[in-house]
């Protein structure tokens, strides 16, 4: 059967049309930014254990770091 | 199961979104119920490359309808008696112990999955930045004992690695939205996207980018 290739097996390139600079006043890189909005606007990649659901992972996380919310992408099952 | 599972915080919660689609990697040990041979195992394995079928488990959070997914690579990294390891990359959305299940089915003597270890999760992957909840309890005494904020900064990462394979578009600021060349160029973006997320562009202002005009290509 054809392979499918992967997302992340695909060769992305940027095409730029036009150039134009900003003004660091907007914003500023991702990496930079101050450490209460670098962790409001952040991603923990976290390797679950075995054992609990990813739901209470989450939900411990938050508690350990006293995030007002948190979310997970992808449910991993909790058994074994 | 184990294996990376990417938490948002707070505002990064919107951002998720992206990663519930993209797909996944797995490490898997799957059981079979009778000795088979190597090659023959490795045979039926390549097999399931593609596009299969799969309805979802009996206790699971969707609808119980027949569904499409594919599996991009399904490659048998060791073998010993009746434990088979494997490497799976598959759309979001499918089971792993179902495929398991219908591998075994195929190869006659029946299988199970007997553990399973994600290693990707879209852009998310094992060898970058992984932290176990210890990680963080660690870091969340450091902080409270030093009382510096700094040190929770090397658990998170940043919202827009979750955005790292959705195509983007950046335009001027200058650039009138409601122009006929914009539309034009929006049409054919939406139309080059597989996946469309809602009917909003789902793009955040790229300030901080020196080109302000970009596009993704796909190969």
């Amino acid at each position: 059967m054809q392979r499918t290739k992967a997302p992340w097996e695909i060769k992305r390139e940027l095409l730029t049309k036009a150039k134009e600079k900003t003004s660091a006043q907007y914003g500023c890189k991702p990496e930079e930014r101050p450490t209460a909005d670098y962790v409001r606007l952040g991603i923990i990649n976290l390797d679950k254990t075995a054992g609990p659901s990813s739901h209470e992972v989450t939900a411990w996380a938050k508690r350990i770091l006293g995030l007002a919310h948190a979310g997970h992408g992808g449910t991993l099952e909790a058994s074994l | 199961m184990t294996g990376v599972l990417p938490i948002a915080s707070e505002d990064a919660t919107k951002a998720i979104q992206a990663l519930l689609l993209s797909g996944k990697e797995y490490v898997c040990v799957m059981r079979l119920h009778h000795t088979q041979p190597r090659d023959r195992v490795e045979a039926v394995l390549g097999e399931f490359q593609g596009t299969i079928f799969q309805r979802p488990p009996v206790r699971s959070s969707v609808k119980r309808r027949l569904r499409e997914r594919t599996i991009y690579y399904l490659n048998l990294l060791e073998m010993k008696e009746r434990n088979v390891l494997f490497k799976v990359g598959c759309q979001s959305g499918t089971y792993i112990r179902k495929l398991c299940f219908d591998v075994g089915e195929v190869l006659g003597c029946g299988a199970h999955m007997q553990e399973l270890r994600r290693t990707r999760a879209g852009p998310f992957v094992e060898d970058e930045g992984l932290t176990t909840l210890y990680d963080l309890l660690y870091c969340a005494s450091r902080r409270q004992e030093t009382g510096n904020e700094e040190v929770v900064r090397e658990v998170f990462q940043p919202m827009e690695k979750a955005q790292a394979g959705v195509k983007k578009l950046a335009t001027k600021r200058s650039s009138e939205k409601s122009s006929n060349q914009w539309k034009k160029l929006w049409n054919s973006f939406q139309k080059s996207m597989s996946v469309t997320l809602r009917s909003q562009p789902f793009a955040m202002e790229p300030t901080w980018l020196l080109q302000e005009f970009f596009q993704w290509k796909q190969e």
